[in-house]
């Protein structure tokens, strides 16, 4: 596929209503994915009420080849919106960054939290790294961790549900 | 800090110099836990048995060596997702600081956030922060410097380099920990009174390999690519043949 083609296809899917796109052709594999696949994907069961605003970003892309024109955003505080994980009060943790989602703080080392855990603000969750910048990503409420939506070691997106926290 | 060079605000005035510490980063993160520490304290040690690298890489320390100092900045005003911001406002401190010393052309900046003599590395870093909400609570800045080493090809670390290697004389490393907390500050009040673009435009400048065609591992595969510039979140931009290619820190090997 030509690079050409791979940004036309990026303005296709960013104008659809798709939530992920995905083609495999020979030895050739892109995946696309739309703000829509973290906030009403297939992760949550059903599209779930967006209680906050969430900040218009340009769709985030996973492919070998990448657009490199997404603009910085102003700023919004949006981490929470309602889940229909757990009860209804649940609320999901997202991530505050793109980077890699680490559950402990080493290979060898206990996780931060498993699920049935009560955290209240500044319990860490988890650490996300990226460029070499370590987070330690601190509640910021209290609650019982009800399901973590991520596995170890895996990329995460700006705004992606992390973790299912009933509040207490 | 009994030094004239140390020209600060805050970096640096609350200092806690160790003989002996594990790191200096882990060092800072357990007395935060017990008590409330002002931005700019900084630890400093003689000799580290466990400083840490990228992925856990121990770096051992013998005293007098190397300058091994971690700086606690609280930038509560920074997005946690606009980040890239402290990576570069250490690199250019440190720039600034070593540059007093060294031949400013030959240091360059090796994205994200090593510093360069040439081809080989002088200095690392490696920056832990709290997150709560979208915003940074503190970030813990770990500096290691090479200055007094005479050399590292035994120990197989063909590509490091120290201050006197170069300079052929012994360095001060209190003189050194004054003159980084001195220019890693004054970058730090640069980007918090909004300075982004100059802070963009100097890291830019001095950066390891700029618009010059070299040969990567990109994605594991082998490719001769251009490196034009960051994206927002400051994932690096290159250009090969097959068009433009981002790169997150773990999808890139340099090929020294």
């Amino acid at each position: 596929m030509e690079f050409k083609e791979i940004q036309e296809l990026i303005r296709m899917v960013s104008k659809s209503n798709l939530a992920e796109i995905r083609i495999e052709k020979d030895s050739f594999k892109i995946t696309i994915r739309t703000r829509d696949y973290y906030t009403t994907s297939a992760r949550a069961t059903e599209a779930a009420p967006v209680t906050y605003a969430i900040p218009p970003i340009q769709a985030p892309v996973t492919a070998p080849v990448q657009t490199a024109t997404s603009a910085p955003v102003s700023g919004s505080e949006a981490p929470k919106e309602k889940s229909n994980s757990g009860n209804e009060n649940s609320v999901s943790f997202k991530s505050p960054m793109v980077g890699t989602f680490y559950r402990a703080a080493g290979p060898d080392k206990e996780p931060f939290v498993k699920v049935g855990d009560i955290v209240k603000p500044g319990t860490v969750l988890c650490v996300v790294e990226a460029m070499k910048l370590f987070n330690e990503i601190e509640s910021d409420i209290s609650g019982k961790i009800v399901k973590i939506m991520v596995d170890n070691a895996k990329p995460v997106e700006y705004d992606q549900p992390l973790f299912i926290i009933e509040p207490m | 800090m009994n030094s004239l060079l140390l020209d600060t605000l805050f970096c640096g005035r609350n200092r806690i110099h160790m003989t002996k510490v594990d790191s200096t980063n882990t060092e800072l993160k357990r007395r935060l836990i017990d008590e409330a520490l002002p931005e700019g304290t900084t630890v400093t040690c003689d000799e580290q048995e466990q400083g840490r690298g990228y992925s856990g890489h121990v770096w051992h320390s013998e005293p007098g060596l190397n300058v091994m100092m971690s700086i606690l900045l609280k930038p509560t005003f920074l997005q946690a997702r606009f980040q890239f911001y402290l990576n570069q406002v250490v690199t250019l401190g440190l720039y600034g600081a070593l540059s007093q010393y060294l031949n400013g052309d030959k240091l360059r900046i090796k994205w994200p956030n090593d510093l360069m003599y040439k081809d080989k590395k002088i200095c690392g870093i490696l920056i832990e922060n709290n997150v709560q909400g979208n915003y940074i609570q503190n970030s813990i800045v770990g500096v290691g410097i090479n200055i007094n080493e005479r050399g590292w090809k035994k120990k197989g670390l063909p590509y490091a380099i120290s201050m006197r290697q170069i300079l052929k004389h012994e360095i001060n490393a209190e003189e050194i920990i004054s003159r980084a907390c001195t220019y890693i500050e004054a970058q730090y009040l640069m980007l918090k009174s909004g300075k982004m673009e100059q802070l963009q435009e100097a890291y830019m400048n001095h950066l390891y390999r700029v618009e010059e065609k070299h040969h990567y591992l990109i994605q594991g595969n082998k490719r001769k690519a251009k490196i034009v510039g960051l994206n927002p979140e400051g994932k690096l931009v290159l250009e090969s043949k097959q068009g433009f290619v981002v790169c997150d820190f773990k999808e890139i090997a340099y090929m020294l």
